[in-house]
């Protein structure tokens, strides 16, 4: 190759070159020594958005007997502002009850602008099955500490991907997440148009069908429509519906023009609302759920025990008996076994562990596990149930 | 009684596990250290609804082929799980606005001589310059073989005679040496816009870094993996723990237990383990700043902190998007779209880092377009990358910042549709943005910087692989990953990964117990 054309300046490179790692050992002496700096804002902030443990305390609670819920009102411990969070995010708390090391997610019912004033609301609410939301309602009193993680959760209004209409749709205390969007749409966080179908069965049973009314009277953006279950027609209040939510009821509320549906319920309330989605035409994307736990439908799976071998991270191992209609990640609870997690229904993935030996089924419904998870027998144990004996490995 | 091992390894990202899987295969008794319940660092994926997004990769240098591998594709060699890859034919589509709107449109092949015809096409006389290009990487990839070969041994005149050019080019950037080899203006915006995988501009940027990593792009292409890199840090982990090595998740180191200029053991939240020697896939700042009291941090590296405090590469913002339709029907073709606002590189690079402007440039990549598995059926994922002012995020409250990232997200969307001319709104499923502050929450790099140090100045590429031999963090623990003296990038991680194993088995065997 010939010569490069060079600038005169150029010549003096060929001294320039082999003096550089001089140059640069020179450059460092000349500095002058400091304490190393690790402090910075940016990683500030992302350690008070997403601190790895929050230390809270039971300010308030307040019981809806009828609806057999608690209203909870959380603060940091020591005070301050707790993390902010998108309104339909949740909290997962940790906790032991006897043997049992439990971890049970709520979503956040306060408004994100309330966070940063000090407090979070959730709601408790115990159902037929719901054996640590009864224990939480008689044991989380005025003072008590609290661990949790999070806030948490896709289960949020997106400008980019949703309509700016959202017709919600909410089955007793899966109305939670709606609160909290209606706070924020009032508190200027948000800017959508919301309207609620809230159902339950009796009137008694809506906790917040008065805060909502009183936001909605004050904010045109939000409309909120009660519908009773177990009421006839004739017996309903005013400004109440009746019957369940199905397709006829979302064709008279739902707005117009373009929107998306957004679903928080039972499992098989969801089928319901996917059949109403498919029947009105409206596009998978418009559709957005999710799911407390799973229907007893996916659980079922033979009955009959197993037992899982379980490794632990500090090397040491115990042996458990898991139901072949539970979770492993029931059986790791009922074990004290202390497993973090979020969704329960298969999506976080923050119950992930990995499977050794055995066979086991995933529910079929529930697939956001990596692809390559699944090639190296990672499964998220919240969806993963026993079909043989097991060997499983926490990291 | 603490465990002791011979190396401990804080941090399983890409060097982390590349200096694992050596120091096993030697037979060494390693610990790998890893704060997330994940491997890989940058190197992961994670899921939205029913799309799974590529975090960080966009191109996998250094591969080879099945027939020749090259240092990547052989760190995948053992059969077992190995990764399926897809070849990138292309290197990139370049779509440069100039000011009076209009905008070069090239598409860069891979491979010599289909790169030469598309560039002779762009401007009258390129050949020549485009010769004396490739031929100067040539030449500069050889030189720069030599002296690591030769070390502090090397022969000047050897050096001057064999190599002239190269060694003139070593000390000049990447437009200093555009300008001696009068490269048409449209090769120079072509060719240059390579800059944006290496983090700096090439007002600034090393022209001799920049030959040893695009020679092998234009050459080779790239290539990704069929599930994305987190089943390249999987098949890694899975290699590392078959040879024999402890691997702890959910472990964040807190401390080093230093004593007389040597690592003894590291501190975590799950208890303290002994060690023999360290390697560190996490950056010098944290570690020296977080797990050390200061005054055991050796005065170089106090030194060195404070000259290189703020001297951080690139801060990003990526836009993850899972779309309700495929790649071809929504007409897109590219894999990787480089959108530029300007048609001189490294007046892209000033307008992305002044915070006063919004994003006016980015790099688009779509996965389906040559991986058919990237997403299920009937849809398709594409990303959008830019770099970010680390002004930006500093000082913000929380509901400011989650304010803030909606609006640089409809801010990328908007100059995607507008440049490429893509109706994608309509077709979002699922989408995310992931800023500095979430690089910060999952790495825990200082300002969540993911390209380590900038590759300019103190920190050039090529003078660092020269002194890096006399740096060690300690005199028993080594620097791996893009914080390491390769720099940023896939391959370079894992090769700093490797070089930092070789010199704690070297350190092993020279000081037998
Ligand atoms: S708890 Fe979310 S995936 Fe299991």
């Amino acid at each position: 190759m010939k010569k490069i054309k060079i600038r005169p300046v150029w010549l003096l490179d060929v001294l320039s070159f082999s003096n550089r790692a001089k140059q640069r050992k020179k450059r460092i002496e000349k500095t002058k020594e400091a304490p190393v700096r690790a402090d910075y804002s940016i990683n500030r902030l992302a350690g008070e958005l997403h601190p790895e443990q929050l230390c809270l305390v039971v300010r308030d609670c307040v019981s809806f007997e009828e609806a057999q819920g608690t209203l909870f009102t959380l603060s940091r411990k020591g005070g301050g502002p707790l993390p902010v969070f998108e309104a339909g995010q949740y909290l997962t708390f940790t906790f032991a009850i006897g043997e049992s090391l439990l971890s049970r997610s709520y979503s956040i019912c306060s408004s994100p602008r309330e966070a940063r004033e000090g407090f979070y609301r959730i709601y408790v609410r115990e159902g037929p099955d719901s054996f640590a939301a009864g224990w939480i309602r008689k044991n989380w009193k005025s003072g008590a500490e609290l661990k949790a993680h999070g806030p948490n959760g896709t289960f949020t209004m997106r400008p980019l991907r949703d309509e700016k209409q959202i017709l919600a749709l909410a089955g007793g205390s899966g109305i939670t997440p709606f609160v909290s969007m209606a706070k924020a749409i009032r508190d200027g966080l948000a800017d959508f148009c919301l309207t609620i179908l809230y159902g339950a069965r009796t009137a008694a049973q809506m906790p917040f069908l008065g805060k909502l009314r009183e936001i909605s009277e004050k904010c045109p953006l939000i409309r909120v429509v009660p519908v009773l279950s177990d009421v006839r027609d004739h017996d309903a209040p005013d400004g109440f519906e009746t019957g369940w939510i199905g397709e006829d009821m979302v064709r008279k509320y739902m707005p117009q023009g373009p929107f998306s549906l957004f679903f928080y319920g039972p499992r098989p309330m969801y089928e319901l609302a996917c059949q109403t989605a498919g029947a009105l035409g409206l596009k998978r994307k418009n559709l957005r759920y999710e799911s407390f736990g799973l229907s007893s439908d996916d659980k079922a799976n033979g009955n009959g025990s197993c037992r899982v071998r379980v490794l632990l991270p500090d090397g040491e191992e115990l042996e458990l008996v898991a139901q072949r209609n539970e979770s492993l990640l029931v059986a790791f609870e009922r074990g004290g076994i202390a497993v973090r997690s979020g969704c329960r229904s298969g999506s976080c993935g923050f119950c992930r562990c990995r499977v050794l030996q055995g066979e086991y089924q995933i529910q079929e419904s529930e697939k956001a596990r990596r692809r390559a998870d699944s090639e190296h027998s990672y499964v998220h144990t919240c969806v993963c149930f026993p079909r043989t004996d097991l060997c499983v490995a926490l990291d | 009684m603490e465990q002791l091992f011979d190396v401990i390894i804080i941090g399983a990202g890409n060097g982390g596990l590349a200096g694992a899987l050596d120091c096993t295969c030697a037979g060494k008794k390693v610990l790998l250290l890893e704060k997330n319940p994940l491997p890989g660092g940058c190197a992961t994926a994670f899921c939205r609804g029913r799309f799974e997004f590529e975090a960080s990769l966009h191109e996998l240098c250094a591969m080879g082929t099945e027939e020749e591998p090259k240092s990547v594709r052989r760190l995948f060699a053992d059969t077992k799980g190995a990764p399926v890859f897809y070849k990138v034919e292309d290197c990139f589509r370049l779509m440069a606005r100039d000011g009076e709107g209009k905008t070069l449109d090239v598409t860069l092949p891979s491979s010599r001589e289909r790169i030469f015809s598309t560039l002779k096409e762009l401007a009258r006389d390129a050949e020549q310059g485009v010769q004396d290009f490739f031929e100067l990487m040539d030449e500069c990839a050889a030189g720069v073989d030599y002296v690591n070969k030769t070390g502090a041994n090397q022969n000047k005149r050897y050096l001057l005679t064999h190599f002239p050019n190269f060694v003139r080019c070593g000390s000049h950037t990447v437009s200093e040496v555009f300008r001696a080899l009068r490269l048409p203006p449209a090769l120079c915006t072509v060719l240059g816009a390579y800059w944006v995988y290496l983090g700096v501009d090439p007002d600034r940027l090393s022209f001799l870094h920049y030959a040893l990593m695009a020679r092998q792009y234009f050459d080779d292409g790239s290539y990704i993996p069929a599930y994305t890199s987190y089943q390249m840090s999987l098949y890694l982990l899975d290699v590392v723990r078959r040879q024999g090595g402890v691997v702890k998740f959910n472990t964040k180191a807190k401390r080093l237990l230093v004593e007389d200029g040597q690592v003894r053991g590291v501190i975590t939240d799950g208890g303290t383990y002994l060690c023999r020697t360290l390697i560190s896939d996490i950056s010098p700042h944290m570690l020296f700043g977080q797990m050390v009291p200061q005054n055991l941090v050796p005065s170089f590296h106090k030194k060195l902190a404070a000259a290189r405090d703020g001297k951080f590469s690139a801060r990003f913002l990526v836009l993850y998007l899972g779309l309700d339709a495929p790649a071809d029907e929504l007409g897109i073709r590219d894999y990787s779209i480089f959108l530029y606002s300007d048609p001189d590189p490294s007046k892209v690079y000033r307008t992305m880092m002044d915070q006063n402007e919004p994003v006016q440039s980015a790099v688009f990549v779509c996965p389906n377009v040559v991986n058919p598995e990237a997403s299920p059926e009937g849809t398709c994922i594409c990303t959008l990358t830019a770099m970010a002012p680390p002004e930006l995020f500093e000082d913000l409250d929380g509901l400011a910042y989650l304010q803030l990232k909606e609006r640089i997200a409809k801010g990328m969307l908007d100059l995607l549709e507008s440049r490429t001319g893509f109706r994608l709104r309509e077709h979002i499923e699922e989408y995310e943005l992931a800023t500095p502050v979430t690089f910060a929450r999952y790495l825990g790099t200082p300002e969540g910087a993911a390209y380590g140090y900038e590759a300019q100045g103190l920190d050039d590429i090529v003078t660092r692989c020269r002194t890096v031999g006399e740096e060690s963090l300690f005199e028993n623990a080594w620097q791996a990953g893009a914080w390491g003296e390769f720099g940023d990038g896939y391959s370079s991680a894992y090769s700093s990964g490797r070089a930092a194993a070789g010199r704690a088995l070297r350190y092993l065997e020279e000081n037998p117990v």
